[in-house]
This record gives C-alpha cells, structure tokens and sequence, in this order.
C-alpha cells in the first residue's frame, strides 16, 4: 500500500475518522470543563462532529470498489445507512439535552458513548470483511449495553443493561459459529469475494443453511427479530429514553444493515445463487420470521401502557414488515428496505421524541399519565398524532408510502408466482401480503390507543404543557418529512442503490 | 406540473380543497367565538362552488375521462386524477347541503373546543368530496384514508358517555377492510401499470381468474363495512349512538353512501362478472339487513339507536337495489342514497334539537310533544314520513324503483324485502307516537320551546327536498340513469361469455 493509497484511503473514512476524534475530544473536553456545564459542551463537541461526518457523507457520492484493501464498501448501501446512523446519533444527542433522565452524571460518558456505538455501526454498514464486520457490531453492542444502563441508581437501567449484555454476549457467540463456517466453506473473509465463491461452487446446502441461520441469530438481535426479541421490551423500558430511540433506530437499523450486507450479492443478482436459495426456501425461512416478528410485536404491544414498552413492541412489528422485503430477492426489494428505514427514522424519533417531552411533563411513562395531552398542548397532540399515523402506515403520510412500496414488492411477487405457473409460491406471497396488512390493521389499535389517551380521555390537570420554540422546532424536524416525503418522494432517489 | 386545462378543473379542485382550507384556517387563525361562523362561510362557499356543476352533471359523458389530471407520485403514475359524473354530482351536491345543515345543527350545541370541531367537520367533507370525485384508485384510497381520520376525533371527543368505546371500534372496523382494499388495489396495479379508474376498466378482464375474485372480494369487503352490510354493520349503532349530531348527519347522510359509491363506481364496473357470481349472496344478505335492522330498530329505547338500526334496514334496501343488476333497481339505489342522506339526516337532526334541550334520547322521557312543539312535531313527521317510504315523499320513489327493479331478478327476496317497508312504517311510527302523542304529562316536558328560526331552517330545507324528489323525482333520476344503464350494460356483457371481450375492446 503506498503512502498516496493510503491517503486517499483515510480521506474517504474521513467520516468515521472524525468520530473517533470526536471521542477523544468529548472525553477530554468532559475532564477540562466544570461538571456545570459539562453537559452543553460535551454535546456541543459530540453534535459537531456527528454532523460534520453526516455533512460530508452527504457530500460524497456512493463509488464502487472499497478502501483498505476491500474492507471498507464505498457503495449507495454503506452510505445511505450512514447517513441514518448519523441523523439518528444526531437526534440522541439533542433528545439527551431535553431529557432529565441523564442529568447528574458526567455527561461526556454519554456522548462519547454515543459517539462509539455510531462509529461501529457506520464500520458495520460498510464491512465487507468477516472479521470486521463481528469488529464493528461489538463496538456498537458494547458501547449500547453502557448506554442502556447509563442511569446508575435506577434498578431498571441496571437490569435492562445486565439484560442486554447477556443476549447481546450469547447471540455473538452463535454468530460467530456461523461465520467460522462460512469461512470455512470459502477460505476468505471478505464477504463479496466468499459471496462469488459460493456461487461459482455451491457447496453443501445443509452447512451452508445451518451457516445462515446461526449469522441470522446474531443479526436477529440486533434487529429484535422474534424469536431473539427478549431482551427487546425490558431494555426499551429500563433504557433512558434517549438510548431507547437511539436502539430503536440506529441499532436495530445496524441489524439490518448487517443482514442486508451479507445477504447483497442475493440481491443483486439472484440468479446466480438459485441452487443456494433453494427454490424459494430462503424467501421462505423469512417469510415465516417476518409472520412471526408482526404477529408477536403488534399483539403483546396490544396490552402494554407504558410507552416505552409499547414502543419497543411496536418496534419489533416493524421489524416484520421489514423482513417481509427479505422474502423477494431483488434489487427492488433491498431499496424498498432502506426507503423504509429512511422513513422509519423519521417517524419513530418523531414519537421518540413526544414520548421524551410527554415523559419530562408527567413524570411518568404510563399512558394515563397522558391522559389529556393533547388538550394540555395541542400543538403536542397534533405532531404525535402524525408521527402514529404514519407508523400506522396510513395516508396523508409517509409511513403509508413506505408500506405501500413493501406490499407492492411481495405483491408484485406473489402476482408474478400467480401469472407465471409458482402457483404455491404466489399464494404464498398473497397470504403473506394480507396477513402484513391486517397486522397494521391491529397495530392501528395501539397507535390510537396513545391518541385516545392524549386526546379523548379528558385531563387531570388543565396546566398547559410548555414548549419552548426548540422543542417546537425539534418536532417539525421530524413532522415536516414524516408529512412531506408522501409528496416529494423523488427526493428519495438517494435509496436507488442498485 | 398543474396542467388546468379548463376553469371546470380548477373550480373542481377549489371545492375539494376549500373545506380543508378552511378548516384549516379556522384551527391556526380564527378565535373560537367566531369559528363556527367562518366554517359556516366555508360550507356555503363549497357549496356555492359546486352549484356551478349542475349544468355539467346533467350532460357529462361520463367515460372516465378525468377533469382534473396532475401527475404526482411518478414512480407509481399515480395522478389527482377527478372528475364527476351524474352519480358522484348529485353525492357532492348532498354532500354540501348537509354540511351546512351539520354546521347549523351545531350551532350552539357545540360549545367547547368550538375550532377543533369545525376542524375535523370541515376536514371531513374534504376526505368525502375527494372520495366521490377520484378517478384514480390510489388517490380514492388516500381520500378514503382521511375520511377516517376527523369522524374518530369527531366521535371520539366530542361524542357522549360511551365515545371512546364507539369510536374505536367504527376505526379499527373500517381500517381492517380499507387495507384488504389497499392490497387489491396494488395487485390491480401490477397487472394494469397504473392506478387510473380508466385504465383498469380495460385491464381487469384479462386478469387470472383466481386474482380477479380475491381482488374483487378485498373491495366488496371494504365497501360492505362501510355501507354497512349485515353482518359487518355492529359498528354503526354504536357509533351514531355516542357520535354529536353533526357526526351522525355527516355519518348517515354521506359517509354510508361512500361504500355504496364505492361498489357502483369501483368493485362492479371492474369485476362485473364476480359481481354477478356474488349478487345472490349481495341481495340476500340485504334482505337479512332489512328485516333485521328493522326488527331491531323496534326493539330501541334510545330515539338515536332507533334511527340507526332504520339505516341497516334502509341501507340494506340500496345493496339489494345495487345487485339486481337491473336499470330501474341501481337507478332507484342511487337515488335511495340521496333520499336516505335526506331522511336520515334530518331524523338525527331531529333527535340532536331535541337532545340538546332535554338531555336524554329515551323514548320514554317523552310524549305529547305535539302540544308544545308544534312546529317540531310537524317537521319531525315530515321526516319521518319520507323514511317510512309515504307516497309523494322521497323514499318512496327510491323504495318503489328499487322493488320494482329487483323484482325480476329475485321474486322471492324482493316479496320479503317489501315487508321491511311495512316495518319501517312500524318502527318509525311508533317514534311518533311516543313523542308527540299521548297527554303531555311530564313536568320537564312542559317547558321545551319550540324550534328556533335556525332549526327549523335546516329541516325545512331537507323537507323541500323530500318533496321535491317525491313530486318530481325525473329530475334527480335523470343524471343517475345513464351510469345504472352502463353498469347493468357492463355486467350482461359480462355474463354472456362470447361477447364480454368484444365488449371490452369496444368500449376501449
């Protein structure tokens, strides 16, 4: 490697290289200044540096080939999941400064922490090597288990972290196991050239499987997908609410990151791997997960009052409806799945976000504490409102077109089975289609029931709940896409990777 | 970009609009004392807007052909595509007139959180306009989406005791067939390339049998909640029963007519064959409504749930109008629509002027309201003599055409379905009788006034209607015709195998 590769190899990982900077400077600045005001400044240290990587990240088109000798992916999957982890690490950043959940520790912790966990993930996003992706997944796990357990005196937060370690420990151990059999099989640890080997030479279909399931038990973690979903509510709830969304969006978007960069080749050009996939076999697994993840999620969040809880459970739905584009291997289907994530964002920090102010006004994270919201501060009722609709996936918003490009790539699949003799295969995609349909129909019930409770039930008290022109404007930073992306969706050309 | 070819499109566009405008406006700028005058402005502005359809509605040429086209969604070609024939003009014009009327009707029976309600009523006629006027399935969808959305709150906060219960459920009823709607309209999509009603007409007859069914069933279910059709319709009495008044006129008077629409204008004319295959499920299931909303309309206490179980029975009437598949019967359900958003609407008025002064809705509270409430009593009678189907009222020409009509299809059902207008004459009498009738014998009952200048305004605009339809019904039954005549039309063809594709390559 000369000097100039090596050059041109740092500038291109500039981003990732100002968040490690950024740690260090956060670390720092936290010893230097008075624990006073310890709090801004770290954040103001740690915000400058996520938005200065998200800057250039944005700035800089998806290439092909990758830096350090092929360990780093240049490509539109890397950069588009960047860019989310980015804006997600962004908006922990300035949840933490509104929350008082985080108050009294030595805040810069908290940053640098945040800091660490999105340098893994954006390492992640980009892997394309065995041993770095396990690399950067545990330098995003470890540094969430410290985050989950931030607020020392509470019992919850310990639990949840205690919690979280465990699974977190466990499912990296089986995964590895997995990639020590795709190793293995191919003798390489980069993923696309093991991906090539593969498909030139398919090797045993019963270790290959065995080799996926238990890389997927790893990612499934990552991702809540049911049955690795556990640790998912009790570490929502016990997390403080900043963590909370930032495992809600940016860790569970790593999973997926993770899945999607190994399972990529399949993607691109399904043709190649047919006798890996089975007929239908792969698409099959994920389509049984996807039923699975849905039905759990949506009905145990049917019963939950705490916000947190329900938010967790909702979360993990969400992670069916993703999978189900996990049952079409198609490039459309894989920019279906970040287009999603794309609008994910917005909309679950939008609710994340009301949750925060709702949880600071009332003390408590039960719905009936809630009760009345929204006459208490309609302009509160009306964003959370939005953002629950658009998690719902109803129109006039976003999370409606996200859902509708989902239902039309199984759709599409399943009328392609029909017309085209895969009668089963069709009817497969049908069921699937319907049963993800009526499984919004169900989490409808729970999304209102934060509604009915903000705004039918009447108040207990007729205080006004006050917002500051920040909080205002932080709200229609997720508002204003979660409405207007139902109407500029070419904007989201960004997600047409392939 | 905004390609108004014509002030019609524009015009078109300005009505749809204006009510969400307004409400709107009335939410982020207007003090709550004067919100329901500017709703108010808003709904005679609509309406006003929409008179200048009349002249068209009589004349259209109905092919689908859109007013208003604007590209939006290119990935999907999905375009605001509207237009109206005599079918949706003569909804969009009741639609208006009832606005109106629910914003008078909450004149002062709304009296706290005034701008919210106006919000939500005026976002509503939004949602309905555009559900009427949509030429594109996925626009009908997003529009039948936010029709949704202000009845929940509207029910929701501004019902009585049992709102939230009722309110949920008539959510969660019609979302669970709006999205099986949804499904069947995407995989519509991808047989046709596009969302546009016109398009799909071609389309949809060379789709995969199997496809073609399930996909006409995800609508007829959706349309079948919202009409509502035994036995999908338990979230309707709930509903009106908590929902203000102005929730229930909007409710009665329109909302229901949406699924109806939505089979004339959609399910039927796309999947004529299926619908044929289903018809005698459709009518006999019509016919169990009419006699069970009646039955159970007489078993009420509570004037309002009354009036509620009367539109189960008086809807089931349209369905089986809708699935005679003959000229007469669909002409008569469409005007039945306009003469049950007529009556009915004017019956819950009746109930909410009534509630508003004496706060209970129970049969028995009343009676002998005739001695003191002259004008209210009168009124009332119009109204409920036009639901009850008294010749030279509305409901009447509606029920008679539709009888007639369904008569060669199915004799038998159409005999039993005749004995639900003899119930209606029971049920709805006996609301009479309890009210007005008997000695006036009840203290609280002495001091009711009678109807204010206002009140009675709105009644008698729906009682001129009545009579108008019931004397001279040609009018209104002109511009329905030529849409029941394509329809039977389209479904014949249909079932002579020979000729449906023939049929299909003409009409192209």
């Amino acid at each position: 490697m000369t000097v100039n590769e090596l050059l041109h190899n740092l500038m291109a990982t500039l981003p990732e290289l100002i968040l490690g900077v950024g740690i260090c400077a956060v670390i720092l600045a936290d010893m230097l200044t008075p624990a006073a005001r310890g709090r801004q400044v770290t954040a103001a240290l740690a915000l400058l540096a996520v938005v200065w990587g998200l800057m250039l990240t944005a700035a800089t088109p998806a290439g092909t080939g990758g830096d350090f000798g092929g360990m780093l992916a240049r490509d539109g999957l890397a950069r588009v999941f960047k860019l989310l982890f980015l804006t997600g690490a962004a908006s922990t950043i300035l949840f933490s400064l509104r929350s008082r959940e985080t108050i009294g520790y030595r805040q810069g912790e908290f940053h640098a922490l945040v800091l660490g966990a999105t340098l893994g993930a954006c390492l992640l996003a980009a892997a394309d090597n065995i041993i770095l992706l396990v690399l950067a997944l545990e330098t995003l796990s470890i540094s969430s288990y410290v985050l989950a357990g931030y607020v020392k005196h509470e019992r919850r937060s310990a639990e949840a972290a205690l919690k979280y370690l465990l699974y977190g420990a466990v499912a990296s151990g089986i995964m590895l196991f997995g990639f020590g059999y795709l190793y293995g099989m191919t003798g390489t640890t980069s993923i696309s050239t093991a991906a090539a080997a593969l498909a030139a030479g398919p090797p045993n279909r019963l270790a290959f499987t065995l080799a996926l399931l238990l890389v997927l038990v790893g990612f499934g973690f990552k991702m809540a997908m049911v049955p690795f979903h556990f640790w998912c509510p009790d570490v929502y709830q016990g997390a403080p609410t900043p963590v909370t969304a930032y495992l809600a969006v940016v860790s569970k978007a790593a999973g997926f990151a993770a899945l999607m960069r190994v399972l990529l080749p399949v993607f691109e050009a399904p043709a190649a791997f047919a006798t890996l996939t089975g007929s239908g076999q792969l698409a099959l697994l994920f389509g049984i997960l996807a039923a699975v993840t849905m039905l759990v999620g949506n009905f145990i969040a049917l019963r939950q009052t705490d916000i947190k809880r329900l938010l967790a459970y909702s979360s993990i739905a969400h992670a069916g409806y993703l999978l189900m584009g996990f049952t079409v291997f198609s490039p459309d289907a894989a920019e279906t799945i970040l287009f999603y994530f794309v609008i994910y964002l917005f909309m679950n920090l939008g609710a994340f976000w009301c949750a925060i102010v709702l949880i600071e006004q009332t003390g408590s994270a039960e719905l009936d504490s809630f009760r009345g919201a929204a006459w208490r501060s309609p302009f509160l009722g009306g964003v959370m409102f939005i953002f629950l609709i658009s998690l719902t996936g109803l129109p006039p918003t976003a999370g409606f077109v996200a859902k509708l490009r989902l239902f039309e790539v199984v759709l599409s699949a399943g009328m392609a089975g029909l017309e085209g003799g895969a009668a089963a295969a069709g009817y497969a995609y049908l069921a699937l289609a319907i049963f993800g349909v009526l499984n919004s129909a169900v989490s409808l019930y729970y999304y209102m029931k934060i509604m009915r409770a903000m705004a039918l039930e009447r108040p207990a008290s007729r205080e006004p709940i006050d917002l500051n022109a920040a909080d205002r404007l932080y709200a229609l930073l997720f508002a204003v896409p979660t409405v207007a992306l139902l109407f500029f969706t070419p904007v989201l050309r960004l997600v047409d990777i392939l | 970009m905004p390609e108004l070819t014509n002030h019609h499109a524009a015009l078109l566009l300005l009505m749809t609009f204006l009510p969400a405008v307004t409400g709107i406006v009335i939410a982020a700028a207007v003090p709550a004392a004067l919100a329901r005058t500017v709703a108010l402005a808003g709904a005679v502005l609509t309406f006003l807007v929409s008179l200048t359809f009349v002249g068209g509605i009589f004349g259209m040429p109905a092919d689908f052909t859109a007013a208003v086209n604007i590209p939006w969604i290119e990935r999907y070609n999905v375009a605001l595509l509207m237009g109206l024939d005599g079918l949706s003009g003569s909804l969009v014009l009741l639609t208006n007139v009832l606005i109106i009327l629910a914003v008078l009707g909450s004149w002062t029976a709304i009296a706290a959180r005034q701008k919210e309600f106006y919000f939500y009523l005026l976002l509503l006629q939004t949602g309905i306009l555009g559900a009427f006027l949509a030429l594109d399935l996925l626009l009908f969808y997003i529009f039948w989406e936010i029709m949704l959305i202000p009845l929940y709150f509207l029910i929701g906060i501004f019902g009585s005791k049992n709102r939230i219960y009722a309110t949920t459920k008539f959510f969660l009823y019609t979302m669970a067939g709006s999205l099986l709607m949804l499904l069947g309209i995407i995989a519509l999509y991808f047989h046709t390339g596009s969302f546009a009603l016109a398009d799909a007409l071609g389309a949809a007859a060379t789709l995969d049998p199997t496809a073609r069914l399930l996909i006409f069933l995800s609508f007829v279910i959706a349309f079948a909640i919202k009409v509502p059709l035994f036995p999908l319709h338990t979230w309707l009495p709930d509903a009106h029963t908590e929902a203000p008044t102005a929730g229930s006129v909007v409710l009665a008077g329109v909302l229901l007519k949406t699924g109806v629409y939505g089979l004339l204008r959609f399910a039927i004319p796309l999947f004529p064959a299926e619908a044929a295959r289903i018809a005698p499920l459709m009518m006999l299931l019509a016919v169990i409504a009419i006699i069970y909303g009646a039955l159970t309309a007489f078993a009420q206490r509570d004037m309002k749930r009354l009036v509620a179980y009367s539109s189960v029975s008086h809807m089931g009437f349209i369905v089986l109008g809708v699935f005679a598949f003959r000229e007469a019967a669909i002409t008569g359900a469409s005007l039945q629509m306009i003469n049950h958003g007529i009556s009915t609407s004017g019956l819950f008025l009746c109930v909410g002027y009534l509630y508003e002064r004496r706060h209970t809705r129970e049969l028995a509270a009343f009676g002998g309201l005739a001695h003191n409430m002259k004008l209210y009593a009168v009124l009332t009678m119009i109204m409920i003599l036009s639901s009850v189907g008294l010749p030279g009222l509305n409901g009447f020409v509606g029920e008679f055409m539709i009888l007639v009509g369904a008569y060669p299809a199915n004799a038998v059902l159409t005999i039993i379905a005749a004995t639900g207008v003899i119930l209606a004459a029971c049920y709805l009498l006996r609301l009479m009788q309890e009210t007005f009738y008997g000695p006036l014998d009840k203290d609280e009952n002495k001091v009711l006034r009678d109807l204010n200048p206002r009140e009675s305004f709105t009644l008698v605009v729906l009682a001129v209607f009545a009579l108008w339809i019931g004397l001279y019904p040609r009018i209104f039954t002109e511009p329905l015709a030529p849409v029941s005549e394509r329809i039977v039309r389209a479904v014949e063809a249909a079932q002579s195998p020979g000729t449906a594709l023939a049929d299909a390559t003409a009409g192209k």
